[in-house]
């Protein structure tokens, strides 16, 4: 079996939001919407600290969806709009969503968006692949690990454009790949992982 | 452990910071107002269309040179992704490259030649046709000519658009703005032979090399993304990296140590470092004594070196006197004084000695008694740090194995006598021999400074040169240079210029101002007339631009026709030059400009690069011998008269900094009485989302970041300031208002704000109207003149007015 994932070295991630940018781009993300989004972990502004000057600690958090092997957002899902596809991706499928958004609610990683109205963008054609399908309002969408470039064999676009090479893509299932061995030796970790969720996407540092 | 890190990490965090990024969209376009109707073609989106692939290249400002791969669909340019016909080390676009599929159609970019209508900053203007523009630029331009000569127009350039050859063809004035990124250099370059950029003298490919890399005052992570590898190798390596910063930077919070010091004290704590190696006996005397003017005798009284006396040499070139370099030290073989090259002599680094009557002493025996007072307990005060952490830097720098001192733009270097801080820095070297081999440099690393190859240049008529303009052109407001004439490509208006409230009235008495640019930036409110320039996405012809950038040559291709009415910066300039009839002096376009450039470049990194290599490779080829990391002055030659590190500065005797003196910053400084008004220190600091006031209008961008002036949480709650709050940030000099946040981040004496904000992005005014626009008394002697001190500012904030 396949199990695609992402490991996400954190002591590298500069907060310099490409990934989010480049996952924009590539999918035809709409306006006031991002599949992938660079937190400041325990701020609420982007690039602040936590403590108290000059005892401060900061780090930077690259979150999207975490394409979980038990993900709550597919159980909740009423119509099997959401699965996970036999590359271990968790995808929507754009014609059975009924825009219930139950996988909004079940999500705990805030990982989807939702098409509230006609998708709009700042310019006016769409960008990105042309192999990413259209999504019309009343739909929810969420990163799909670049559904399109991962069936061709290419790695998504936020590891791509990642500068500094913060993000590790590959298949969790063989143990030689990179990211396999640098969960295993670098201590990776998840996400609330008291969730049960048992994300495909790892943190270390 | 993963447990204690989730524990942050609730639920309700992730939303709550969705939220506010997704509310940051903001920037709303005067110029697209002023030309309501004017909207883009609208493109019907078609992911069937036809689709091509052109690689090309991106951004000069930035020190990026990211070679990259757009995708264009149905004439839109639809994709941007990093090149991948460079080797991997290489394949970067960042995301202010990838919003270019966004800020290439930006509403805020300048869509048609535009006459000003209303008064001189307004920002009215009427559309008009580039034929009408070109007849009043000819006739503005003439008018000028006749009335007072050539020299009366000065042609105020930023990086873009790019009009090379513009000044020579007109005989204008440029150049003349080195109050901007020389301020450390200045008290550099001296030593090393150096132009005043003081970049460093290794690439960032060599950081794994070195045991101990000090970045001070500069935030590489976000400046130089691109090499953020390199720092992060090199770390990972064994190197120590420490951040000398006010704030916690990005840069600052990876590093393995950050050293808090108050805003402009970073000379004092170089000053403090020179003392404790000296005091331990850290320095390298064999390399004091053959590689710098240490060894060399100064007569204590006059401060001059003392010289042998011989004749110098005239340079058939220019017909000046060659700097003889005839310097003495003192042979402990013979007890006398002899030339400091004479190869039996055996110089001694320490010492008094008479010399004809005179009481001399070396450079090294002066340096010692000149650092008395520097001590590390008054390094401590001065910086607010403390005394361990100087001498464990010292320690560190000067016996922990090959080591960097690096310094950047856009912090320490912007008030009013950073030069002490260079000129510290180039001793802390000179006694240490951290240059010229691998793992040990100097200087400032922006964009990883390799390798650079020169290409050709036109051959425009001999008579064609740049008018010379005796004065620096961010003094125009104060000296007369006799300008009345002024071509604006860029932003410059505003971001060269510091109290903008004078440059306004200044402005206001030029008879002409020409802007050309991009975007509807703070400078073009000013212009009588505006020139819509293209994105270098846009072009008229293949190939326009040829561009010597990191380790590479890379040449640009057409993606997409020129949007709006824009032209492409070569067609622009060609018409500037045809308004007044001189065109012929200009190549046909800018792709045999392009061709003449690269396939006439005599530099040995070009070889075997031509231009038609050079589409056939992608549009991007490796100089010759880049395989290594470039390591400057490996031989330990220094363009210097001597050939060595000549840190001792003669000239500057008379005002006391022949060797580093500290001296109080012009505004911000502990005791200046203007504290009791104005208590914060006014930080513009450089950011990973702009290229100065490049990209303040990606919308893309905006996602990320909004225009906001940051304080510590602690000054503002002394203001009784929240989150959002818009307030006013004022000084003698003037105000300007805009959102105020918390950040921890931030020192709790200063205010932080990103450098060359436009006015959009404030409520009102803009952050030039309240900096710093001193000229330190030493300006003469410095080798590029005082740098412009916009972080030698101090401000108040209050909450706005009826907010
Ligand atoms: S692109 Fe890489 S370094 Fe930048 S925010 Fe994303 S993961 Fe971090
Ligand atoms: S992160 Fe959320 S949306 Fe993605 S698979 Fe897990 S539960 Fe589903
Ligand atoms: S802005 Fe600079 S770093 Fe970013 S893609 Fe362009 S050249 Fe590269």
């Amino acid at each position: 079996m396949t199990k695609l994932g992402i490991a996400i070295d954190l002591e590298r991630c500069v907060g310099c939001h490409t990934c989010a940018n480049a996952c924009k781009m590539q999918n035809n993300v709409p306006t006031g919407m991002l599949w992938n989004r660079v937190l400041t972990e325990g701020c609420e502004c982007i690039d602040g600290a936590v403590g108290t000057y000059p005892n401060l600690t900061r780090t930077f958090l690259p979150l999207a969806c975490q394409h979980c092997e038990n993900p709550a957002c597919l159980r909740a899902c009423p119509t099997g709009a959401t699965y996970k596809d036999d590359m271990g991706r968790v995808e929507i499928d754009y014609d059975k969503c009924i825009g219930c958004r139950m996988c909004m609610a079940a999500c705990p990683y805030n990982a989807r968006s939702f098409n509230w109205e006609e998708p709009v963008r700042d310019v006016d054609f769409n960008y990105g692949d042309a192999a990413v399908p259209a999504r019309a309002k009343g739909v929810a969408e969420k990163c799909t690990l670049c559904k399109e470039r991962t069936d061709r064999g290419e790695e998504p676009m936020c590891v791509k454009c990642c500068p500094t090479q913060a993000r590790i893509f590959g298949d969790l299932d063989d143990p030689n790949s990179e990211v396999s061995r640098v969960v295993v030796n670098r201590g990776a970790h998840v996400l609330l992982e008291e969730q049960g969720t048992r994300p495909q996407v790892y943190y270390f540092d | 452990m993963s447990g204690a890190r989730n524990s942050t990490l609730t639920r309700r965090s992730f939303l709550k910071t969705t939220g506010a990024a997704a509310a940051g969209l903001a920037c709303a376009g005067a110029v697209g107002a002023a030309l309501s109707g004017e909207v883009l073609a609208p493109a019907q989106a078609n992911a069937a269309g036809e689709e091509k692939t052109i690689y090309t290249l991106h951004q000069f400002m930035c020190q990026g040179n990211c070679s990259i791969k757009c995708t264009v669909r149905d004439g839109y340019l639809a994709k941007i992704e990093p090149s991948d016909a460079v080797a991997p080390k290489y394949q970067r676009c960042c995301m202010k490259g990838l919003s270019e599929i966004e800020h290439v159609y930006s509403p805020l970019r300048l869509q048609t030649p535009l006459k000003r209508v209303g008064e001189r900053g307004e920002g009215k203007f009427e559309r008009i046709s580039w034929d009408e523009a070109m007849d009043i630029v000819g006739s503005e331009l003439k008018k000028a000519w006749d009335a007072y000569g050539k020299e009366s127009v000065y042609i105020s350039a930023s990086n873009e658009p790019r009009f090379g050859m513009l000044a020579s063809i007109l005989g204008a004035g440029t150049g003349v703005e080195p109050g901007i990124d020389r301020g450390i250099g200045n008290g550099v370059d001296p030593a090393i032979g150096g132009g005043g950029f003081a970049s460093c003298t290794n690439e960032t490919r060599d950081w794994v090399n070195a045991n101990t890399i000090i970045l001070s005052g500069i935030n590489f992570l976000e400046t130089s993304l691109m090499r953020s590898d390199d720092f992060f190798d090199a770390k990972r390596a064994g190197a120590e990296i420490i951040v000398v910063d006010p704030h916690f930077s990005t840069t600052a919070s990876k590093a393995s140590q950050w050293i808090p010091l108050k805003p402009g004290t970073d000379g004092a704590l170089y000053l403090a470092m020179i003392s404790h190696i000296i005091d331990n006996q850290w320095y390298d005397e064999e390399y004091m004594i053959a590689h710098t003017s240490m060894p060399f005798l100064v007569d204590a009284v006059s401060g001059q070196l003392l010289r042998s006396g011989k004749a110098p040499e005239v340079d058939p070139a220019t017909g000046e006197a060659v700097e003889p370099a005839d310097y003495l030290v003192w042979d402990t073989a013979t007890n006398r004084a002899v030339i400091y090259d004479d190869p039996a002599a055996v110089p001694t680094l320490e010492g008094t000695y008479e010399v004809d009557g005179a009481k001399v002493a070396t450079v090294f025996e002066q340096l010692k008694a000149s650092q008395r007072e520097y001590t590390t307990a008054w390094a401590a005060e001065k910086c607010d740090i403390d005394q361990e952490v100087i001498e464990k830097l010292a320690e560190k720098y000067a016996t922990g194995g090959p080591a960097y001192l690096c310094f950047g733009y856009g912090g320490s270097d912007k008030f009013s006598n950073p030069d002490i801080q260079g000129h510290a820095m180039v001793i802390l070297t000179a006694l240490t021999g951290q240059i010229g081999k691998p793992g040990a440099a100097l200087g400032h690393p922006g964009g990883g400074q390799g390798y650079g190859a020169s290409l050709a240049a036109w051959p425009l008529p001999v008579d064609m040169v740049p008018a010379e303009i005796p004065v620096r052109a961010d003094r125009f407001a104060d000296t007369d240079a006799g300008v009345h004439v002024i071509i604006s490509l860029g932003n410059t208006l505003q971001q060269y210029y510091a109290n903008m409230n004078k440059t306004r009235t200044w402005l206001d008495s030029l008879d002409f101002i020409l802007h050309v640019g991009m975007y509807d930036e703070d400078s073009v409110a000013f212009a009588d007339v505006v020139l819509p320039v293209c994105s270098k996405f846009e072009d008229t012809v293949e190939h326009s631009i040829v561009r010597g950038g990191y380790n590479h040559i890379q040449l640009s291709q057409k993606c997409i026709d020129p949007l709006f009415e824009a032209l492409p910066d070569y067609d622009v300039m060609y018409r500037i030059a045809q308004s007044v009839g001189l065109e012929s002096v200009l190549p046909a376009d800018a792709e045999e400009l392009a061709r003449f450039s690269i396939d006439n470049a005599e530099d040995p990194l070009v070889a075997g690069i031509t231009f038609d290599a050079l589409v056939k490779n992608n549009n991007t080829m490796p100089l010759a011998g880049i395989e290594e990391p470039r390591i400057g002055f490996a031989d330990l030659q220094f363009p210097t008269p001597t050939g060595r590190m000549e840190i001792y500065y003669e000239p500057q005797h008379h005002s006391g900094q022949a060797l580093p003196q500290w001296e109080e910053n012009n505004e911000v400084f502990d005791g200046n009485p203007l504290m009791d008004k104005y208590p914060l220190q006014l930080a513009q600091t450089r950011t990973r989302f702009f290229v100065h006031s490049h990209f303040r209008g990606a919308a893309w961008l905006a996602q990320f970041y909004t225009g906001r002036i940051e304080l510590n949480p602690q000054a503002m709650e002394e203001r009784g300031l929240a989150d959002g709050d818009i307030v006013e940030v004022f000084n003698d000099r003037g105000t300007f208002s805009c959102p105020v946040y918390g950040n921890n981040a931030i020192r709790p004496t200063s205010a932080r704000i990103y450098e060359a904000a436009w006015s959009k992005d404030c409520t009102s005014g803009n952050p030039q109207n309240v900096t710093n626009d001193h000229v330190n008394e030493r300006d003469a002697d410095l080798i590029t003149g005082a740098p412009i001190p916009f972080n030698d500012t101090l401000v108040e904030v209050r909450k706005a007015q009826g907010e």
